[in-house]
């Protein structure tokens, strides 16, 4: 198992830690469509979406007027949103080729402002090909960021294979040859620690409270199967009291 | 941490600092030896500033006692000095009025080591005593503490008997603001996180208003804790950074803001100062006309004038011999007397000397020289000499003239209408509020528990 958990750091002062801005780790609700705070994600490429843990690719909506309606074209992502009417913000949109059904999770967190790169790939390459053709592809894509050699690629891009995250390089490079699908980078937040480990608990490194986003095995998880706190405190300790004594029950009381 | 951020939260959320009963600054003021304590003396530590009555809740310093100022001074100093070091003392508060019904707290500390359960700020006692035939239990105060696993509880009696509610979603961390609040009905915990601007809290039923009034409040223990003995041995192994005690109770969302004051500093930027002036009204001033109001005479220079009548002087001669040359001119006198009638003319001679036989010849190329003019004697024969002298009296006179003299006449030709103006001294752009200067290492936390494993 590998966990790699991105933690927010901050800085010395609180008023260059604070991200209110970027509140991590929200559920979508479901009806229709999964809804999200709009308040929060504000406007497209400055969301990170997954669904049932595997991380998405935002479309780019393209919007044609026809004769009675506009009809939007998003091609080349998982989901795309739309915030040219009223009744389409807080909505996201998923790829009909998901398979949403009303027990799906979607999380989402605000970013900064990024389209990120998405290559296709359709496998058949000898081995090692697969991860120089795809990371040629997506430094391509990313020559605005100046990211020109894979270390500068993985460490400032989350790379992705299908929804999956490489925690690091060396994964990326292992990875089987005949895979095929969707690869693609979204750029890192910045002031963060990325631990990347086979132990399931990380302690010792400081990080803003609830400002951390879990991948098991590159899957994303809920924030709510885990517990940020301090060393200090003792979780699981056996002959601990959980509470103060507890008193024998009274008949009659009243107070002086 | 300052005075002065938490007076500015306090006035700017609540109106006034009347809630704030009391508040220790741990950093800001480390106590002092009670100057009224003798034979025995004893620490304190005054209410601080902005309280609304720091003359109350003066805190006891519980360990520092002794026989000896120097020897209190130095247990005041390990007990309070930059913290309150609640591992080492507990802290005894006088309730002096506080409504123990209805009150709040912020409470900033951090855990000097592992977290362990402990009363934070305590009063909780509980007897029991015969009332005629019946045995009855009864209580006052409450405890309010941290319990092993690091969520907070709140102890005290109910009318249905002890009770105790503890939180289990909020998470410490090393350095943690947190506050408590009840009022009657529910008693709600709080923990601030300002890095996220969010209030994480729990409510609970609990009818503080069956809570009796205890005398005193400790801080750091409690008379009735299953592990200590009294209310003097420290059960937290804690340090506090600062303390608020609030009147009544206030919400969680208020509380955070309070907090904000806790940790912060007050600031205030002046902005660009300006003067505006705000006309406040007009003086009116007669204006009359100006012009001609007298002819004044004044010195223009002098003039020299020659007065009198002309007269001749001379001397009756007769006939008189004269020497001179052919050419020259001379003037004879005659008088005349008409039946006293008396004028005089003259006449104008020339003479030419009869010796020279009317024999000229030119002397040289002047013109008279042409003529061959000689000298000679030659006899006037006359009245009066030759000689003539006029006579005018003269004198210096002086010249005026007429100046006229112009002034205000008693004409009315206007009113000017002069405006008052009132200086206002006015800023703009001017903010103030907190900044945070606190290193804010100890709020965030360090340890991510996956529990998935277990």
């Amino acid at each position: 198992m590998n966990y790699n958990y991105i933690m927010s750091t901050g800085s010395a002062s609180l008023s260059g830690s604070r991200y209110k801005l970027e509140e991590r780790n929200n559920t979508a609700s479901k009806s229709q469509y999964y809804n999200i705070d709009y308040s929060v994600i504000s406007g497209i490429n400055m969301s990170r979406v997954s669904f049932n843990s595997q991380t998405l690719f935002q479309a780019q909506p393209f919007y044609y007027t026809g004769t009675s309606q506009v009809y939007i074209e998003a091609p080349s992502g998982d989901y795309y949103l739309d915030f040219s009417k009223q009744a389409s913000k807080g909505k996201i949109f998923l790829d009909e080729t998901l398979p949403v059904n009303n027990s799906g999770v979607v999380l989402y967190d605000k970013t900064e402002v990024d389209t990120g790169v998405l290559t296709m790939h359709t496998g058949g390459n000898p081995t090692g090909a697969l991860n120089d053709l795809t990371e040629d592809l997506i430094t391509q894509g990313l020559l605005a960021g100046g990211s020109t050699y894979s270390g500068d690629l993985f460490s400032g891009w989350d790379v992705f294979g299908n929804g999956q995250k490489f925690p690091s390089y060396d994964e990326f490079t292992g990875l089987d040859p005949q895979v095929t699908g969707k690869f693609f980078a979204l750029k890192k937040p910045e002031k963060i620690f990325e631990y990347n480990s086979g132990a399931a608990d990380s302690f010792g490194q400081k990080f803003i409270p609830n400002q951390v986003d879990a991948y098991i095995n590159g899957t994303e998880q809920p924030i709510s199967s885990f517990i940020l706190t301090y060393t200090g405190v003792s979780l699981v300790e056996v002959g601990k009291s959980a509470t103060a004594e507890i008193y024998k029950k009274e008949t009659t009381s009243y107070n002086l | 941490m300052s005075a002065s951020g938490l007076h500015y939260i306090l006035t700017s959320k609540l109106q006034t600092n009347e809630r704030l009963a009391a508040y220790y600054d741990f950093a800001e003021y480390n106590g002092e030896v009670n100057p009224e304590s003798s034979v025995t003396y004893t620490g304190i530590l005054h209410n601080q500033y902005p309280a609304y009555d720091t003359g109350k809740h003066t805190a006891t310093i519980v360990s520092a006692t002794g026989a000896t100022e120097v020897g209190v001074s130095g247990l005041i100093t390990g007990a309070v000095s930059g913290r309150g070091r609640l591992d080492q003392s507990n802290l005894k508060i006088p309730i002096e009025g506080l409504d123990i019904n209805s009150m709040s707290l912020l409470v900033d500390f951090q855990w000097n080591a592992e977290v362990e359960n402990g009363v934070i700020l305590g009063s909780y006692e509980r007897f029991e005593e015969t009332v005629g035939s019946v045995d009855v239990t009864g209580s006052r105060g409450f405890n309010f503490g941290i319990n092993d696993r690091g969520n907070m509880f709140f102890e005290a009696y109910q009318p249905s008997g002890p009770s105790i509610v503890s939180t289990n979603s909020i998470e410490m961390s090393e350095r943690n603001i947190i506050g408590l609040s009840f009022d009657g009905g529910d008693v709600v915990f709080s923990k601030f996180d300002l890095f996220n601007d969010v209030v994480d809290k729990e409510t609970f039923n609990f009818n503080s208003s069956a809570i009796a009034q205890p005398t005193d409040l400790y801080v750091g223990g409690s008379s009735q804790y299953f592990k200590s003995s009294s209310a003097s041995v420290p059960t937290v192994n804690a340090s506090l950074n600062e303390l608020a005690i609030f009147s009544g109770g206030i919400s969680p969302h208020t509380l955070k803001q309070l907090s904000s004051g806790i940790l912060g500093d007050y600031f205030y930027n002046t902005g660009i100062q300006s003067v505006q002036n705000f006309i406040t009204g007009y003086t009116d001033t007669v204006i009359y006309e100006t012009g001609v109001t007298g002819i004044t005479l004044q010195s223009a220079g002098s003039l020299t004038v020659s007065t009198g009548r002309v007269t001749y002087t001379g001397m009756f001669t007769g006939a008189s011999a004269v020497s001179g040359s052919e050419g020259d001119e001379v003037y004879v006198f005659y008088n005349y007397d008409n039946d006293g009638l008396k004028t005089s003319y003259k006449e104008k001679l020339g003479y030419l000397d009869s010796s020279n036989s009317n024999n000229y010849a030119p002397t040289g190329e002047g013109a008279f020289d042409t003529l061959g003019l000689q000298s000679g004697n030659y006899t006037l024969t006359g009245d009066i000499a030759l000689n003539l002298e006029a006579k005018l009296s003269t004198g210096s006179y002086s010249i005026y003239q007429q100046v006229e003299q112009t002034g205000v006449l008693s004409v009315v030709s206007g009113v000017d209408k002069t405006a008052l103006y009132e200086s206002v001294t006015g800023s703009t752009g001017q903010y103030s509020g907190i900044v945070f200067n606190e290193s804010i290492e100890a709020l965030k936390s360090d340890y991510i528990y996956y529990k998935g494993l277990r």
